[in-house]
C-alpha cells in the first residue's frame, strides 16, 4: 500500500517544520526498550514467586537487591517517557496551535517528572524497609 | 400527468464514493470497520490500549503506596489481587500490553519504512502472537500450567 500524498492532510501552518521526528524515534527507542524491561518486571514479578504474588517481606527482599534496583529504575524511567510522548503525541493530534502544543509539551513533561519524582520515592522507601 | 413529463427527481442523499469491497482480516465485520483501512484500525488500536495503560500505571502506582503502610495493609490488597474477577481483569491488562507492544513494533517499522507492503501481515501475525500468548499467560495465572 503506497500513500497518495494527495490525499494525505497536509500539517497546519502551526505544525509545519515541526513534525516531531525526533519525539516519533524516542518512542521507538522507548518501546523497544520497554519489550525487553516490561517482560523482565513481569515475569520476575508474577512468574518466579509461587502463587504469582509477592508479599510484604518478599517485595522488600526483592527490591533491597542494587541490581534489582538499578533495573527497576531504568523500567520506571523508560515506561514514563514512553507513555507521556505517547500522550503527547494523542493530544497533539487534535491540532492545537504553536502556543497549544507548547502548552501540551509542557504538561506532560511536567506530569511525567511528578511521575518519575513518586515512583523514585516509592522504591526508596519500600527498598529502606528492608 | 403525461406519459412523457417527468416530475424532477429530489435530490438524494449525498453520493458517496463506491465503498470497496473487504479484503483480508476485515472481510466480514462490517459495520464499524467497513470502509476503513486497516493500517487506520491498527494504529487507532494501538493509541486506545496506550491511554487504557497509562490508566493503569497511576492505578498501579496508586495501589503501590500501600507497600510504604506496613505488611498489614499489602495482606488485605494481596487478598483482593487473588479473587478470580480481579485475575480475569489483569488478563485483560496482558492483553493490552501484548496488542500494544506488538503492533508498536509492527508500527515502529512500518513507520522507517521496513515491509510497508506487508503491514497487513505483520498486523495479523502480531494479532495472532499476542492471542496465542494471551492464551498461554491466562492459563499460568489460573494454574492450569
Amino acid at each position: 500500500m503506497v500513500a497518495d500524498l494527495k490525499e494525505v492532510r497536509q500539517p497546519s501552518p502551526s505544525q509545519r517544520g515541526r513534525g516531531g521526528t525526533t519525539a516519533w524515534i524516542l518512542q521507538v527507542v522507548s518501546g523497544v526498550l520497554l519489550v525487553v524491561l516490561l517482560g523482565v518486571h513481569i515475569v520476575t514479578q508474577h512468574f518466579v514467586v509461587k502463587g504469582g504474588l509477592r508479599d510484604y517481606a518478599q517485595v522488600v527482599s526483592y527490591l533491597s537487591n542494587p541490581v534489582v534496583l538499578a533495573v527497576e529504575s531504568l523500567f520506571v524511567v523508560v515506561l514514563i517517557w514512553h507513555a507521556m510522548l505517547g500522550l503527547r503525541a494523542v493530544l497533539l493530534d487534535f491540532g492545537f496551535g504553536r502556543r497549544g502544543q507548547a502548552r501540551i509539551t509542557y504538561g506532560v513533561t511536567l506530569l511525567g517528572a511528578l511521575t518519575a519524582a513518586y515512583s523514585f520515592w516509592l522504591i526508596a522507601a519500600i527498598a529502606a524497609k528492608g | 400527468m403525461s406519459a412523457t413529463t417527468r416530475t424532477p427527481r429530489t435530490p438524494g442523499p449525498a453520493q458517496h464514493p463506491p465503498q470497496r469491497p473487504l479484503r483480508g482480516p476485515l472481510r466480514g465485520t462490517g459495520g464499524w470497520a467497513r470502509g476503513r483501512h486497516l493500517g487506520s484500525v491498527a494504529f487507532l488500536t494501538n493509541r486506545v490500549t496506550g491511554l487504557l495503560l497509562i490508566g493503569y500505571l497511576y492505578l498501579h502506582l496508586g495501589v503501590l503506596y500501600l507497600l510504604t503502610e506496613g505488611a498489614g495493609s499489602w495482606a488485605s490488597v494481596l487478598h483482593l489481587f487473588k479473587n478470580h474477577w480481579f485475575l480475569a481483569l489483569e488478563s485483560l491488562l496482558i492483553l493490552f500490553i501484548l496488542v500494544h507492544g506488538l503492533n508498536g513494533l509492527r508500527l515502529a517499522l512500518v513507520g522507517t519504512g521496513v515491509g510497508v507492503r506487508h503491514h497487513r501481515v505483520w498486523f495479523t501475525t502480531a494479532m495472532s502472537v499476542s492471542a496465542g500468548l494471551y492464551v498461554v499467560v491466562v492459563l499460568a495465572m489460573f494454574g492450569v500450567i
